[in-house]
């Protein structure tokens, strides 16, 4: 994860969410950013909110993933310009 | 008819816009410059000129938004806010639009919406059901990156989103307006690093419109868009690479603490 915070457009209804998004994105003395595999971490041992499940699913895209999506983002702009 | 009548018909200005401009924490700060940039800033340079009501800060309360939406018959709201699956927030997470409320689906009788907001997009089919011409949303959470108020890594998550309303206010249907922000996000994907594309991943695919008929929009027929479109703020690339530095030296100097640009609640 890069080292800059992520922001998000979610209502903390719930101390879950609150809780999720203290532990994402501002977890800790500090102002801890967590890692990838730290955020998986937490998946494990906390209930996943709708938050937490987004981030999972953006997460758990492999590269290899993300580089066809970009590739395909890449060709639709070829196609829109012929 | 007169004809001056007729003339003043034809020049009649467009119907105004209501945006929700909520601004007291991090993401919406961010969300409250996009949303001028985006939207006001736009709709000022129109032809003719759209008239807007700016509910910035403090105004962006639910009385202050039915009120300025009623007294001014606005024909299209939007703006940026907190939100879930069922409501729509203003300042300090007060609620401007409840799917539950009876009161709310009537308000949004006869207008169009966009809402940068996480997940209110799952509300859409309801709010159309019950007279709404025509809402864009998200159904999932809305992510973006920040380094440095207010451009920097945010600038392709917020020029992405806003497309969808500039095309609206350039006159485009909204079949169109989401067509061409998905472009807009592609293009964003396209040229983003690994950890961007990522986000904008996301966003692109929680984009969802429900309308009556997608082909209509708010200002079709009536405007131009700006003969020279306010640019957005440069982006800064210095900016991430600066957080990383600084993180580096972090580490070097055996510190646990990172440095972050901003920190979000």
């Amino acid at each position: 994860m890069r080292d800059c915070a992520i922001a998000n457009f979610t209502r903390a209804l719930s101390l879950d969410v609150g809780d999720m998004r203290r532990k994402l994105l501002h977890a800790g003395p500090g102002g801890k950013v967590y890692t990838p595999e730290q955020v998986l971490a937490e998946m494990k041992t906390d209930p996943p909110t709708q938050e937490g499940l987004s981030l999972l699913k953006i997460w758990c895209m492999s590269d290899e993933q993300v580089q066809k999506e970009i590739q395909k983002a890449r060709s639709s702009i070829a196609a829109s310009r012929q | 008819m007169s004809k001056s009548k007729r003339r003043s018909r034809k020049l009649a200005a467009p119907l105004p816009l209501v945006a929700n401009r909520c601004d007291y924490e991090q993401a919406t700060h961010w969300g409250a410059y996009w949303t001028k940039w985006g939207v006001l800033d736009f709709a000022a340079g129109c032809q003719p000129p759209i008239p807007y009501v700016d509910l910035y800060a403090a105004q962006a309360t639910q009385a202050g938004w039915r009120q300025a939406i009623i007294d001014n018959g606005a024909i299209f709201v939007c703006g940026v806010g907190h939100g879930n699956d069922y409501v729509f927030t203003g300042q300090n997470e007060e609620i401007l639009l409840d799917v539950g409320n009876p009161y709310d689906l009537t308000l949004m009788e006869g207008r169009y919406g966009s809402f940068l907001s996480c997940v209110f997009g799952q509300a859409a089919e309801a709010f159309v059901g019950a007279g709404m011409l025509g809402f864009f949303g998200y159904t999932d959470t809305y992510w973006f990156e920040a380094a440095v108020y207010p451009n920097s890594l945010a600038t392709p998550f917020f020029t992405s989103h806003f497309t969808y309303d500039r095309a609206l206010l350039s006159g485009k249907s909204q079949r169109e307006a989401f067509d061409l922000t998905t472009a807009a996000y592609n293009q964003a994907i396209a040229s983003a690093d690994q950890t961007t594309a990522r986000y904008l991943i996301s966003d692109r695919d929680a984009m969802h419109l429900a309308a009556l008929d997608e082909s209509t929009g708010p200002y079709m027929g009536s405007t131009q868009p700006p003969p020279i479109p306010p640019a957005p703020p440069s982006t800064c690339p210095i900016a991430g690479a600066a957080v990383r530095l600084l993180n580096g030296l972090s580490k070097a100097l055996g510190r646990h603490a990172r440095f972050k640009a901003v920190s979000v609640r």
